[in-house]
């Protein structure tokens, strides 16, 4: 599995998905999409123009609205009558019309730098491409690995509520674009321990094109931030690992295993045998372990590399 | 008038709280009053008694009755355990225990409380019952039914209810009545009565410890078989003193009909006596009176409707020799019963020219289809303790409970009721008693009705019985009230009467305020204020009740502000007289009572409470002076109040402040809006207020409020601005553009809009080779609200979004179109949406 995925890497960034990778990652949860509505506001205020010919104010009804243009891929359309009486219409794609599944490894450099590489997968399912990816990370090390045509960025706003959130993002020269059924892997470095972190993706374009005055305040309420962006869980470089005693580490190992099985990365017998394992079996026991599992198709790399950085790394 | 209408007019009166009656004093200053008014917490209560072990006792008849019922009613604020023993031919057997919550009614069937394990109880059984507390904390109360239904009240006795070694009883006999009378002895020494009843030669019946003796049925007498007539006993033990219990039951063919109560003529207070609650509707009322003395007296019986006045009727007066007895005639009352002209439920007093003690009676009250008689208690007043009561009320299943007080002097009379039911308690205000009137209290359509009290709390809905408290205040130490619970069930065939007392009178606690405590008064204009003081009843409950404020000396540190005058008890009025404030106080007496063995001792109490009065002019303010603009989220509108004087003509207007709001209006044409008043003038009310609603315009800034009435004017200033709008201030990767002369600050936003602002233009400069500023033009004004370019106050045309802080312009030609793309990045990096509008007007505008 770490073979075929390093093969996806070194080639193209862009990949289909090889029919062994999907095997493996069948199990896996995809992120969890917003069930935020976009409709047509229920109350909205008159607008004033100013008449033509007499030059006086005059209000006016905007009725501004939202039309559905296709419900798979969260296309819309935001209607509304302008100052000038005609009708105006500005597209709109919601930013959660995606299915993504995000799988993670970890490998570590000589100089004891941990590379973490993310593979995002944009499901056929999807009903737009990926326009972004989002990782949160506890470590103040991190920097990405920069890529041709892929905008990198610190993500501030609604969902940063702890931690530092770094954001990959491919832009328009990008080619192939992440269509639905195409992927795409991101990688940064960092000494930080992988640790259980929080991660989000959204498609579709960031604005929306102006038609020369803005939208009703009504029309722009209903536009999607943020906190809709699909959200999920990975693996992400985590500082206050570091810090922890080895039996801590266990410990709170053990805590995140319930979580590991519900994000599918590893099976529920496999969750039995790690809960009674992680507090008491010498790490070397634990690595053949896991190294069995991940054969068996038991565990995912996610949980390798949590169990071997956590229980091998020195204080 | 019919029952129902007449309770229903006594319940409407009692629950509209209290009753207005003129002002009777209007104080002026006492000097000195306010010295030394300070204002005390409420005492620890301390008992009126200390506990000592209490033992009540009734005798069980040997016939005519099949099982029995004993109420157990706990009057006490603690737990407390009663213990039951009964004696069975001189010998004692323990029974069952009993512990009662606080406030506490139980009925416990008399076999339960039975310890043996023979059959059950026996007939001739004497039943002790006793507990650890003060006099009459625990109440209780034997009812026994006939084997053919009907039932009849066996009260329990304490050595403290006799004053002599003589007891007397009377009551009517009809074809088929039989009397079942018992003895008891409830002493350890054996005692002898003599008992002398008409036509018969007196017998002697000795009473061996602990014993109780039923005496035999009279042999056959002419007469008493074939119509109606009166019967009596005559007592006279030698022993101790309370040492010879009787009681006795009447039974009609195997149903109980009534009771035969012995009365101790050394023990009354007064010569006449008095019932409460005698019903007459559908009733067959029958009367008997015996003159316990050695001299002849006259008796003039008197039937009074609630209102003390209504429907009285005096009856002829019945000549009684010396230990005669008689049968009153009651057809006029019968009469008049049946004619309506006489309420259904009356009170009766019966006057006598004897001495106290010399008149005893019996009253019943017999209804078609109802197998319960209304056995009526027709005694004299007692002492001041019988101005007080702690009844037990039932309403599960077709249970009814009639509460009845009755005013029984020629003086008005006040008291205060609590009812206390699943753990909490109602306290409805109630009105001074007229002479002879009579208060009642319908516990189901109390709790069905639901009226809250003071406290606004009210018998929960689902309450089924509980206790229902009542005390006499500022008696004088004059027992004017009696009053007696009526319980009954006609699927039970049951019917039962509660008097007993509490121990005395409630008693001031030395504690009183006034509610409120600052109270505001307009102009010209009155308030009025309740006083409340604290009392408390022997057994450690605390009650608030209305003061006697009725004779209160008001004393107001500024006289020229108010005046303070009593209107009703716990109810005075302060008059607003000259804008100002200044503090009050009221000194009054009420009452409180000292428990002794036999009586109890009054003693004055004074009392006082504090207060502030605060007398407005005219005045306005607003329930908020923050108000949204219109469209700009958040609430446009805010209340508009305005005190003045009652009755008073009141206009108000409306004045935008100039320059206010980031608004330069020299520079604007047209008027600038000020919002709108739902009602601009107006007439202030009967307590001198007027309200109205301010609609706040698009435009942001301040705008004042002025009230004129007469010669005075008020303002209030409202602030018109979106909440927490903070200016975003110069930094080192952006410039501020678009100022002008109309608009100088433009860059007011959110805090999430300048933060985010500021982290867009560092990662634009982080992200390139130290790039030109980012330009940032237009944001929203300092108040928000609409950011009219056209300068003219209007809500149209462009920068229609810019109202609540959220928007920014961010000027495209300053940013290479090679970055656009970039840029729009960093826009999604710091939570901005945006709209597109680098085409059409060089700009991208944020949305955050």
């Amino acid at each position: 599995v770490k073979a075929s995925l390093h093969l996806i890497i070194a080639v193209a960034c862009v990949a289909t998905v090889a029919v062994e990778q999907a095997q493996d990652l069948r199990r896996r949860v995809a992120l969890r999409k917003s069930e935020a509505r976009v409709e047509s506001p229920a109350k909205y205020q008159m607008r004033i123009r100013t008449a033509s010919g007499t030059g006086n104010p005059v209000e006016y009804d905007p009725k501004p609205r939202v039309v559905l243009v296709n419900g798979r891929t969260g296309r819309y359309q935001l209607k509304w009558i302008g100052y000038d009486g005609n009708e105006k219409t500005i597209d709109y794609q919601r930013p959660d019309a995606i299915d993504v599944i995000v799988s993670a490894d970890v490998t570590s450099s000589v100089a004891r730098r941990f590379k973490y590489t993310y593979l995002i997968q944009n499901l056929a399912t999807s009903g737009e491409s990926l326009s972004g990816f989002a990782v949160q990370t506890f470590a103040k090390d991190v920097t990405p690995v920069q890529m041709p045509n892929v905008f990198t960025g610190q993500l501030k706003g609604a969902v940063v509520t702890a931690g530092s959130w770094l954001r990959f993002a491919p832009l328009t020269a990008l080619t192939p674009q992440v269509t639905p059924g195409r992927s795409i892997a991101f990688t940064l470095e960092s000494a930080a321990l992988p640790g259980l972190v929080e991660c989000r993706a959204h498609g579709g374009p960031l604005g929306l094109k102006g038609v020369g005055e803005e939208m009703p305040a009504e029309l722009e309420n209903v536009l999607l931030s943020q906190a809709a962006w699909p959200r999920g869980h990975t693996i992400g470089p985590d500082d206050r690992l570091t810090a922890m005693s080895p039996t801590l580490r266990r410990q709170q190992l053990v805590t995140w295993l319930a979580e590991f099985q519900r994000l599918g990365w590893m099976t529920a017998d496999a969750q039995t045998r790690y809960e009674k394992a992680v507090p008491s079996v010498d790490a070397s026991e634990l690595q053949r372990m896991t190294a069995a599992d991940l054969r068996a198709g038991a565990i995912t790399p996610e949980v390798v590399a949590v169990v071997r950085e956590l229980l091998t790394q020195a204080r | 008038m019919g029952v129902r209408s007449t309770l229903v007019l006594v319940l409407t009166v009692l629950t509209i709280l209290v009753t207005r009656v003129p002002p009777v004093t209007t104080q002026v200053s006492q000097p000195g009053a306010r010295a030394g008014a300070q204002a005390r917490k409420p005492p620890k209560p301390e008992r009126c008694a200390p506990p000592v072990s209490q033992r009540m006792y009734a005798p069980l008849p040997a016939r005519e009755w099949s099982e029995g019922d004993v109420l157990l009613n706990n009057r006490s604020a603690n737990p407390m355990t009663v213990y039951s023993t009964f004696f069975r031919g001189g010998q004692s057997v323990t029974g069952a225990s009993v512990t009662l919550a606080p406030a506490e009614v139980r009925w416990a069937r008399l076999t339960d409380l039975d310890g043996s394990n023979d059959s059950g109880v026996k007939q001739n059984d004497g039943l002790e019952l006793s507990y650890l507390g003060t006099l009459l904390e625990i109440g209780a109360q034997l009812t026994l039914t006939g084997a053919q239904g009907g039932s009849a009240d066996v009260p329990f006795s304490m050595p403290g209810d006799y004053a002599s070694q003589v007891q007397e009883a009377v009551w009517p006999t009809s074809p088929g009545i039989r009397a079942v009378v018992a003895l008891a002895n409830a002493t350890d020494a054996f005692v002898v009565a003599n008992v002398e009843r008409p036509g018969m030669r007196a017998e002697m019946v000795r009473l061996p410890p602990r014993s109780t003796v039923t005496l035999p049925d009279p042999p056959r007498r002419e007469g008493r078989e074939v119509r109606p007539g009166v019967d009596w006993i005559r007592l006279t033990s030698r022993g101790a003193i309370g040492s010879v219990r009787a009681t006795g039951l009447l039974d009609l063919r195997g149903r109980l009909v009534g009771s035969v109560r012995f009365y101790d003529p050394a023990a009354a207070r007064q010569s006449d006596i008095h019932a409460t609650n005698l019903p007459l509707s559908g009733n067959e009322p029958v009367m008997v009176l015996k003159n316990t003395s050695d001299v002849a007296l006259s008796a003039m019986p008197m039937f009074m409707g609630p209102d003390g006045v209504t429907g009285a009727l005096a009856l002829p007066a019945v000549l009684l020799g010396a230990g005669a007895a008689s049968v009153v005639d009651l057809s006029p009352l019968v009469q008049a019963a049946a004619a309506g002209s006489i309420p259904d439920h009356v009170s009766v007093q019966v006057q006598s020219t004897g001495a106290p003690g010399a008149l005893i009676g019996s009253l019943l009250a017999s209804r078609t289809g109802h197998a319960a008689v209304s056995d009526v208690p027709l005694r004299d007043t007692g002492p001041v303790r019988q101005s007080t009561g702690s009844y037990p009320w039932r309403i599960d299943g077709d249970y009814t409970t009639l509460v009845s007080i009755t005013n029984v002097t020629d003086r008005p009379a006040r008291f205060h009721v609590r009812i206390a039911a699943d753990g909490g308690e109602y306290a409805p205000n109630v009105p001074e008693l007229a002479p002879h009137a009579s208060a009642f209290f319908d516990l189901r359509t109390l709790r069905d009705q639901g009226v809250p009290d003071r406290k606004g709390r009210s018998i929960p809905g689902q309450a089924t019985q509980g206790q229902f408290h009542w005390s006499i205040l500022m008696s004088g130490g004059e027992t004017k009230l009696v009053g007696r619970a009526d319980v009954s069930s006609r699927r039970a065939g049951r019917r039962s009467s509660y008097s007993c007392p509490d121990c005395c009178p409630d008693s001031y606690a030395g504690y009183s305020y006034l509610d409120p405590g600052s109270l505001s008064v307009p102009l010209g204009n009155t308030n009025d204020v309740i006083v409340i003081s604290n009392y408390q009843d022997c057994y450690q409950n605390l009650y608030e009740t209305s003061a006697n404020s009725i004779s209160a000396y008001w004393n107001v540190e500024q006289p020229s502000v108010t005046s303070v005058s009593n209107v009703y008890y716990g109810l005075a009025q302060a008059q607003g007289n000259e804008e100002g404030g200044t503090g009050i106080s009221g000194l009054w007496t009420e009452e409180r009572f000292i428990f002794h063995a036999d009586y109890c001792e009054l003693e004055p109490a004074g009392a006082n409470g504090l207060g502030q009065v605060t007398v407005a002019g005219l005045s306005i303010s607003a329930d908020s002076t923050d108000v949204a603009p219109a469209g700009a989220g958040g609430s446009n509108q805010t209340t508009i109040r305005v005190t003045a004087g009652p009755n008073t003509g009141v206009t108000l207007n409306l004045e935008a402040e100039a320059n206010s709001g980031g608004h330069v209006d020299t520079s604007h044409s047209g008027t600038r809006p000020a919002g709108s008043l739902a009602a601009a003038s107006g007439t202030t009310n009967g307590s001198g207020a007027f309200t109205t609603t301010y609609t706040a315009p698009v435009i942001g800034g301040k705008v004042k409020v002025t009230v004129h009435a007469g010669a005075q004017q008020r303002s209030v200033t409202l602030t018109i601005a979106v909440a927490g709008l903070q200016e975003l201030g110069s930094g080192s990767y952006y410039t501020l553009i678009g100022s002008t002369s109309s608009h100088p600050p433009n860059h007011w936003g959110t805090a999430g809009a300048n933060t985010g602002l500021a982290g867009i233009a560092t990662a634009y400069h982080n992200q390139y080779s130290n790039p030109a500023n980012l330009q940032y033009n237009d944001q929203s004004l300092s108040n928000g609200g609409k950011f009219d370019l056209s300068n003219n106050w209007g809500d149209g045309g462009s920068h229609s979004e810019h109202r609540a802080g959220l928007n920014c312009d961010v000027d495209s030609t300053a940013v290479p179109s090679g970055r656009w793309e970039t840029l729009t990045q960093i826009f999604a990096n710091n939570g901005a949406t945006y709209l597109d509008e680098t085409a059409t007007a060089n700009h991208w505008h944020l949305r955050f």
